[in-house]
């Protein structure tokens, strides 16, 4: 749980009740704690700290330790590597204390307890520590709290302490701590490895900006990841190329796959056309490629040897890729059922490819439903049928008349009262559906807006689909 | 007109599927002129004692509409469900002994049953057979079977108005006629009208635990489910004639009816060759001799004997002998004490018997005892029975084992939806976030409440107007009421003669080996069975070790029992006047407290008025003060007369006398609407039940105008019986009749007994039963050392696990010390705590000896240091800390086993921090919830005397409307539903306890403070009406943050540490009563 | 080197098996079947499908009917739809007994876009029918969607199709398509007993085919609207044979 500055200075403080924090600020937003996030987040920000120092370690939940011995000196000095990565956590909204130190312990105890900013010379951690509370040393808050009850608030008290009554007491991992912090005992941190994500470059010592540069470089940096990828075993279902302009400017385009690939050939002729969209403006000086979504694929060759059955990733995916990629992704698709009891509702566009979700149920076979759906249904005309709810004996629609032979129905389906006001909810919004079929053998799916009832105002009749 | 009788119909009874209350289905099918109504819930016959109350009370009215008792059997092994109609006694019988054993090989809600044990059982009842959704060729071929086998099967078909509606209904029909089992209409009903549509949808949501947006087809498509009237129904089913009718010719066919299950009491207690009206006999003169030992009272001696002709009269020498059985049992073999209560038991049979205390000839004490039982009602008699909590335990045991678990079992309490959890679970059904819904669940307090006010849902920071808001809060009412499941009640038990199953499904509960029906009380009295409220009640548990400690009586009595206690103790009543009362039963709350001093109870029965008086009834109906009035003479005592050409003049006095003419009791109000409205006892009682049950809202407004009709016709003062009805009313959800209160009265007067004599006793009595009452351990020390106690800190060298007497110092004291038992050590084991005496005899005298023979565990060891428990030894709180954390092996080695004692190690002096006063009384609040050193308040007291800020004391001298401020810990919050809104809270500080009301309008601007705040500021105005002082108030300031100052190091005062160091809410935590 | 030429070998006989395979999809009648060349729908070539005044525009008749033909196809492979207005309902195929979940949609922008659609999905391995809503295939057109159909062995279907209120055009002539079909609904006849409509006919209208004849029949989808749809050979069944095309049609005239 935590609370924003704003809310703090509002009196709020985390471990409060949602409610009594909005009695209190009733136009207080929450949002719910998202661990995984708030993880995700830090591995983030240790990753982007590897710009001061290659060793970084996260501290989770919320914090993290750089080692920047050997590196102070390319920025002039400690208290300008601060400097400097203070104003960049600034400029990125985030809120932090730094604190600079001999030892991790150390660190951490200032920052956490200490006044933000502050660094210890070297050796001179322990007159800084002494004022801080024993909580500072890391412990498990248990023998924490226990040591504050026997009156030790600060850790000045702790270090004059006979170490071997404290030992017995408190363990030998509270001496350690202690002695972390006073850099007595190395402390081994866990180095967040710099990330591998999959990815190629390519720089130019001259800019490029010719289109035919710009596809070959494109084929050229796209097999080098994929020579990668093939080699692990591995594929990936997007691609992002980026081309370095000569301004600083990156400009990214990227395409997707169906299903995980590593086919450079391919992957290249789907990026082909929007590389010719690049505007190279004064050159590109460099190319970069990076590969998403990356996950074990076999070898294709296998299909070949194995017979007949056309295995997806030969056929089918790289047809979809295509369509997609020049169609727009938003045009093909599959028909996924949707559960809803509302014809127009009731299906959704799913990937062509991939697994197909299996949450909904299968449309009911048995519930007869029309190959066309008007997306706007039509208005009829001139219907003529019995109260309260048989079907229509004939209608007109599109300025032709239709006598009704046979007929089904109704199908009753009510409104999604969920979607509306509650005070405007009513039975009588419900629609009738009929399936009827004409002297000449066509299929109508009909359906009434609502009951007789009003005569002022009949009911509206409508056409939802032909069954053909 | 075409005959019609819906025999699928599903109730809430089927929980999270049914949408409509039993009683609404038959009303409902009633009002469209529908024959019968059979409701068929899921494997459950929970419903149907509802649905058959209501048939007879639509019957006073003419309707002719029967509810048939029926049941859907679902299978687990795929056949197809049926609906169950039982024709006879002997096959509904056969029904409830087919749930049970469905029920008792499952999971507590479960019903797990098969074909097998439906064949076993199947004869005399008629079959529907209920079709698939999907109509495979399997189903015929089982529907052939079922057809084949058992000679009375149908075929239900419902029109769902689905796409192809008829063509399913042909395929049945011919299904039907090839399997010989004709096909019958019904309409599958969720519900009585189709308004109720959303409402189900969100109880399927909630079911299938999926928000109303996901749902999709798991909803219905429409709002068809509801019942329709015969002509609909023909229209519906058309084209397959006969199909309608043949409905209501099953109906036809059914003759049994839930009367039938008449009821039939154990007859165990009777020995042989005894009639059981003849040992009831025998034991209640007996009995009377025992009570009588100066010879019975001639008067009595009438009593008993007109009691006992009734009793027999009506057949009921079975019940009170059972009562008197288990009453007998505990008190005689397992010296527990108890006491009855209850409208039976305020017989002087039972009186006689020993079920109760209550001597109901005592002059003042003029029980209507002839209405002990109804002779029209055909109800049972009731008398529930008070056990020590502790020990209640052991008399549900010989419950089982006197009847067997096939002849007792616990009645089921119908849980229902009340308002958090409604609009939590809707909220949730409508897709609202969990901080919403946490948030509007929030705004409700306590369990009861009349929905979300748009106010509240403002405060909680949400828009009242907000469409989705607006749909939750409304839904939400709407399940109101609905049942959620059901649990078992927390005493009563039904009996019978013959097995239990025959009569109503026993099904498994969540505890293990409990078991209990299906049936609530009120099901239980509808159909007339035999129960017995065996309950639990903490005083009695404090009494008896209250009165272990006493010393014998002046008279040489020794107490055991509430009897021995003497009667008309004037000291006690004084005590009681002066609203000291701080633990005594029932009137130690803030509301009864400010009635004492008023009401000034001198006799036994103001004790029963005083517990009366202070309830929702008599306080709705604005009753209180025209009685305080009347008692103290400012204003003359008269009875509201009839028109003489009406009546007696003095009809009401007769009812009202005892009480100057002002109704406070339930059977007075009930008695006013016979006597003054002239309600039948049917319909009086029919209006009693109707207050108590949660819905039939316009009911009651139809019972209320009947009932000033009924007054004011006869010449009542039209506002005089307003007032009474806004009384029943106010008794109906929240009754207490004067059987009831008599017997409290009794408990009130001994503990105050107790009490007034032997404050020490009664602190330990009480100490050693928490939790129980109103107050906690601080605060009951606190009025003992008042009382002049001396109370001790619990410690090693004197503790035992419980709270002690000790020896007096000197032996001219009137009150021996108490040692707190090891007990208020928060986190302290019984267990440990043995070991630890153990020890202790065996002459363990210093840390390591206690922990080395007591074998006691790190934790327990350092619980009791931290406690202060090892001073005796020389060792305050810190070094004992330090002490016992020095005996151990590594830190990190199991903190609950046995310490490993090692050789003693020479160990390097330590010194550690001096531990100031304010940080000895919060460690002490910390781990034992009081402190015996200091208040907390004290160490603020200057600062609050700077800021002109009283003690508490002061108030007991200030004069009426004076402004003043105090400050305190909170120890109470009260916001009574009587109350409109106002809240009541105690603070404490050092001097003493002030009250402060809190109106609503300073509550809802202040909302936050009043409800969360540990340590408050009230600036008010003091209210002092005779003898009760309040702080009225105005305005708070919250001193909660203060509270961490205690436990800063104050050795070193120019470092302040304070970094980090986190608000504490409280040093207590106050009991809030909502 | 050896091991080069077995591979080559393999991939020529599949290639060869796949065109043998092509073959023909038997409407399991022998009165439909015997005029058709081989006795069954022609695999591996394209058929036009069209419906008569308001099914021109919105083909709903042509549509089921093709998907009822070619329902037996959709369960050896993928098949591809591609449109140009977005009004094919998949419950509605479901409940003829085509597998949705077997069919990926197109929605082109054009005419030309359709046809290219068609004939790169005609070509790719896997799929084994394309049905293909476009209002005319001119000759070159035409051939280019043969030769695509060639490749692989899979089929396909043209609905010819009018955008909504345009004017016919003229019919582009000589088309190459294998077969060119003429469908309308015709009146349903439920079982005697039940009530609504009964199992969906067509009157299906052979106007063309290459070596074989033409003809006219009333079909119908016997098992559609329930759950046994498409577990069946041809899920088209033979109600009545009205004889050649011409023929039928003047006895349709008589009739009228």
């Amino acid at each position: 749980m935590a609370v924003s500055s704003d809310a703090a200075c509002l009196g709020l403080h985390p471990g409060q009740k949602a409610t009594d924090a909005m009695a209190l600020v009733p136009e207080l937003t929450t949002a719910d704690a998202e661990p995984e996030a708030d993880a995700q987040a830090l591995a983030g920000l240790v990753d982007w700290c590897v710009r001061f120092s290659p060793a970084v370690a996260a501290d989770a939940p919320d914090g993290l330790f750089l080692d920047i011995s050997g590196v102070s000196h390319l920025w002039g000095g400690e208290a300008e590597l601060m400097a400097d990565f203070r104003d960049r956590l600034a400029s990125n909204g985030l809120a932090f204390h730094l604190a600079l130190a001999d030892t991790p312990g150390a660190a951490w105890a200032l920052a956490h307890f200490g006044r933000d900013g502050t660094i210890a010379p070297p050796g001179g951690q322990a007159e800084l520590l002494k004022p801080l509370p024993p909580a500072a040393l890391r412990l498990d808050p248990e023998a924490a709290a226990q040591i504050a009850r026997l009156g030790l608030r600060r850790l000045g008290q702790l270090i004059d302490l006979p170490r071997a009554p404290l030992g017995r007491r408190f363990g030998q991992a509270t001496l350690e701590r202690l002695d972390q912090a006073l850099g007595r005992a190395t402390e081994a941190l866990r180095f967040r490895r710099p990330p591998t994500p999959w990815t190629a470059r390519l720089a130019f010592l001259e800019p490029i900006s010719a289109p035919e540069d710009m596809a070959r470089v494109t084929t050229d940096v796209t097999a080098r990841l994929c020579a990668r990828l093939e080699a692990e075993n591995q594929g990936a279902r997007r691609f992002e190329i980026a081309f370095h302009r000569a301004d600083g400017k990156a400009l990214p385009i990227a395409v997707g796959l169906a299903l995980p690939g590593r086919d450079a050939r391919r992957i290249a002729r789907l990026l082909h056309p929007k590389v010719e969209t690049v505007d190279p403006g004064f050159g590109i000086e460099c190319v970069t490629i990076c590969a998403y979504a990356v996950e074990p694929v076999s070898g294709r060759q296998i299909h070949i040897e194995a017979g007949l059955a056309p295995a997806v990733e030969d056929g089918l995916a790289p047809l979809i890729d295509r369509l997609a990629n020049r169609l727009g992704p938003e045009r093909v698709w599959r028909a996924a059922p949707v559960d809803s009891h509302v014809p127009e509702r009731a299906v959704s566009r799913a990937a062509a490819l991939g697994a197909a979700a299996a949450e909904a149920r299968p449309w009911d076979p048995e519930t007869p439903r029309p190959v066309r759906l008007f997306r706007q249904p039509e208005p009829l005309e001139a219907v003529t049928a019995l109260l309260p709810d048989d079907p229509p004996r004939q209608f007109r629609w599109r300025g032709r008349t239709h006598v009704v032979r046979r007929a089904e129905g109704p199908e009753r389906i009510g409104e999604e009262w969920w979607r509306r006001e509650i005070g405007e909810v009513s039975v009588a919004h419900v629609r009738d559906y009929y399936r009827v079929e004409d002297a000449e053998g066509g299929r109508f799916w009909v359906f009434r807006a609502g009951p007789y009832g009003d005569p002022a105002a009949p009911p509206k009749w409508w056409l939802h689909g032909l069954f053909g | 007109m075409t005959r019609y009788a819906e025999l699928q119909a599903t109730s809430n009874f089927s929980f999270l599927r049914g949408a409509s209350h039993p009683e609404e289905l038959v009303m409902g099918a009633a009002a469209l002129g529908i024959e019968a109504v059979g409701i068929c819930d899921r494997n459950s016959l929970a419903g149907v004692v509802r649905a058959w109350r209501e048939m007879r009370e639509l019957k006073e009215t003419g309707a002719t509409v029967r509810a048939l008792t029926g049941c859907r059997l679902d299978f687990a092994d795929g056949t197809p469900s049926l609906l169950v109609y039982p024709t006879d006694r002997e096959a509904y019988g056969r029904l409830t002994r087919l749930l049970t054993a469905g029920q008792m090989r499952s999971e507590k809600g479960e019903c797990e049953l098969h074909w097998e044990d439906f064949q076993a059982e199947a004869q005399g009842q008629l079959l529907l057979v209920v079709p698939p959704e999907r109509l495979e060729a399997s189903f015929e071929a089982q529907l052939r079977r079922i057809a084949g086998e058992l000679p009375d099967v149908w075929l239900a078909a419902a029109r769902r108005y689905g796409a192809r509606d008829l063509k399913r209904l042909s395929h049945l029909a011919a299904l039907a006629e090839r399997s010989g089992a004709p096909m019958v209409a019904t309409n599958d009903a969720l519900y009585h009208g189709p308004e109720r549509r959303p409402l189900q949808d969100v109880l399927t949501c909630i079911r299938e635990t999926c928000t109303i947006a996901e749902a999709g087809l798991r909803l219905e498509a429409n709002a068809e489910r509801h019942l329709k009237p015969p002509a609909e129904m023909v229209r519906l089913f058309a084209k397959f004639p006969g199909v309608v009718a043949r409905s209501a010719e099953i109906a036809d066919r059914i003759s049994f009816d839930l009367g039938q299950l008449k009821y039939e009491y154990p007859d165990e207690p009777v020995p042989s060759g005894k009639t059981a009206i003849q040992h009831l006999r025998d034991l209640s003169w007996a009995g009377a001799d025992w009570r009588y030992p100066d010879g019975v009272p001639e008067r009595v001696r009438a009593t008993v004997a007109h009691e006992l002709d009734l009793i027999e009269e009506l057949k009921f020498p079975n019940y009170f002998l059972t009562v008197h059985d288990i009453v007998r049992h505990a008190r005689d073999d397992l010296k527990i004490l108890c006491q009855g209560r209850g409208s039976a038991a305020n017989s002087c049979v039972c009186f006689c018997l020993g079920i109760t205390a209550v001597d109901p000839t005592k002059e003042d004490q003029d029980l209507l005892f002839s209405r002990f039982i109804s002779r029209n009602r055909g109800e049972p008699p009731d008398i529930d029975v008070d056990f020590e909590h502790e020990r209640r335990e052991e008399v549900m045991q010989y419950i089982y084992a006197r009847y067997g678990r096939h002849r007792a079992a616990i009645v089921a309490t119908v849980i229902h939806y009340r308002p958090r959890m409604a609009i939590r679970q809707v909220g949730k059904a409508l897709g609202l976030t969990e901080d919403i819904t946490a948030a509007l669940a929030g705004t409700v307090w306590g369990s009861y409440g009349e929905g979300v006010p748009d106010e509240h849902i403002r405060q909680a920071g949400l828009n009242p107007d907000a469409p989705e808001i607006r749909r939750a809060a409304a839904l939400a009412q709407e399940l109101l009421g609905f049942p959620r499941h059901l649990s078992q009640h927390v005493g009563g038990y039904v009996l019978t003669q013959r097995r239990l199953d025959e009569t109503v499904p026993i099904g498994n509960a969540a505890m293990k080996d409990r078991t209990f029906i299906e049936w609530d009380k009120d099901d239980i009295d509808a159909i007339g069975l035999m129960k017995v409220d065996i309950l639990a009640l903490g005083m009695l548990s404090a009494l008896r070790k209250s009165f272990a400690l006493l010393d014998p009586l002046d008279d040489g009595t020794v107490v055991t029992d509430v009897a021995h206690i003497p009667q008309g103790d004037k000291a006690v009543y004084e005590m009681l006047c002066q609203a000291d009362s701080v633990g005594v039963f029932q009137v130690e709350s803030r509301a009864q407290m400010s009635m004492l001093p008023r009401l000034k109870p001198r006799k036994f029965y103001d004790l029963v008025i005083e517990v009366a008086i202070v309830r929702p009834g008599p306080i709705q109906g604005n009753m209180v003060h025209p009685y305080l009035k009347r008692r103290n003479g400012i204003e003359p005592i008269d009875y509201p007369a009839p028109h003489p050409d009406h009546g007696d003049a003095d009809e009401l006095k007769g009812i009202l006398g005892k009480t100057h003419g002002v109704p406070l009791f339930q059977e007075q109000a009930m008695r006013v609407a016979i006597v003054a409205a002239k309600f039948t006892d049917d319909e009086a009682d029919r209006l009693r039940r109707s207050m108590a049950t949660f819905r039939n809202v316009g009911t009651i407004g139809e019972h209320g105008l009947k009932f000033v009709r009924g007054m004011t016709v006869r010449g009542y003062d039209p506002e005089f019986a307003e007032r009474c009805f806004k009384q029943i009313e106010g008794f109906g959800s929240y009754g207490f009749p004067e059987s009831h209160a008599i017997s409290f009265a009794i408990l009130v007067y001994v503990s105050a007994w107790v009490k007034h004599h032997r404050p020490d006793a009664f602190l330990a009595g009480l100490l050693n039963s928490q939790p129980m009452g109103f107050y906690q351990p601080a605060q009951l020390v606190r009025d003992a050392r008042e009382h002049g106690v001396d109370v001790r800190p619990p410690d090693v060298s004197f503790s035992d696990w419980d709270c002690t007497l000790e020896d007096k110092d000197d032996p001219r004291e009137r009150l021996r010390p108490v040692r707190l038992g090891l007990r208020q050590i928060k986190g302290f084991k019984a267990a440990d705590a043995e070991a630890l005496m153990a020890a202790r005899a065996a002459g363990a005298d210093s840390i390591e000896a206690f922990a080395r023979q007591g074998r006691l565990t790190r934790r327990a060891l350092e619980l009791l240091a931290e406690a202060d428990a090892f001073r005796s030894l020389g060792f305050p709180r810190r070094e004992a800390l330090w002490a016992v954390k020095g005996l151990a092996g590594e830190w990190g080695a199991e903190r609950d086993a046995p310490l490993l004692l090692r050789q003693s190690l020479k160990e390097a002096q330590v010194e550690l921090p001096f531990m100031s006063a304010p940080q000895h009384v919060a460690e002490d609040y910390r781990t034992t919830s009081l402190s015996l050193k200091d208040h907390p308040v004290r160490f603020f007291r200057e600062d609050l005397a700077a800021r002109k800020i009283v003690p508490c004391l002061v108030l007991k001298t200030a004069r009426d409307r004076r402004r003043l401020s105090v400050g305190g810990l909170v120890l109470v919050r009260q916001r009574p539903g009587t109350a409109q809104g106002v809240v009541f809270m105690t603070l404490e500080d050092e001097t003493g306890i002030a009250n402060i009301v809190v109106w609503r309008d300073v509550f809802e601007a202040n909302r936050r403070l009043v409800m969360t705040t540990g340590f408050l500021v009230v600036h008010g105005q003091v209210q002092s009406v005779e003898g009760v002082v309040h702080v009225v108030a105005e305005r708070f300031t919250d001193l909660s943050h203060r509270l961490s100052e205690l436990r800063e190091e104050t050795d070193h005062p120019g470092r302040e540490i304070k970094v980090r160091s986190k608000v504490s809410g409280a040093l207590v935590r106050s009991r809030d009563f909502h | 080197m050896s091991d080069f030429r077995a591979i080559r070998a393999k991939i020529a006989a599949m290639e060869s098996a796949e065109r043998a395979h092509a073959g023909v999809l038997a409407f399991g009648c022998a009165a439909m079947d015997a005029r058709l060349p081989g006795c069954g729908l022609p695999l591996g070539r394209w058929h036009e499908i069209t419906g008569a005044g308001l099914e021109a525009e919105v083909s709903a008749a042509p549509a089921a009917f093709a998907a009822l033909m070619a329902a037996p196809l959709a369960q050896r492979g993928e098949a591809v739809w591609v449109l140009r207005r977005d009004d094919l309902w998949a419950p509605g195929l479901a409940g003829l007994g085509f597998r949705p979940e077997k069919l990926i949609q197109v929605c082109a922008r054009d005419e030309a876009e359709a046809l290219a659609v068609m004939e790169d999905a005609l070509a790719t391995v896997g799929v084994s029918a394309v049905f293909g809503e476009v209002e005319a295939v001119d000759l070159t057109a035409g051939r280019r969607l043969q030769l695509a159909c060639e490749k692989r062995g899979s089929t396909g279907f043209v609905i010819k199709r009018r955008p909504y209120g345009g004017t016919a055009r003229k019919a582009a002539a000589g088309s190459v398509a294998a077969t060119r079909w003429r469908v309308a609904s015709a009146p349903s006849e439920p079982p005697a007993g039940e009530f609504g409509l009964g199992a969906p006919r067509f009157r299906v209208d052979l106007e063309r085919c290459r070596g074989g004849r033409s003809g006219t029949w009333i079909l119908q989808a016997d098992q559609a609207y329930s759950w046994e749809a498409g577990d069946v050979a041809h899920p088209l069944r033979l109600v009545a044979d009205l004889g050649d095309h011409e023929l039928a049609a003047e006895k349709f005239a008589a009739a009228a």
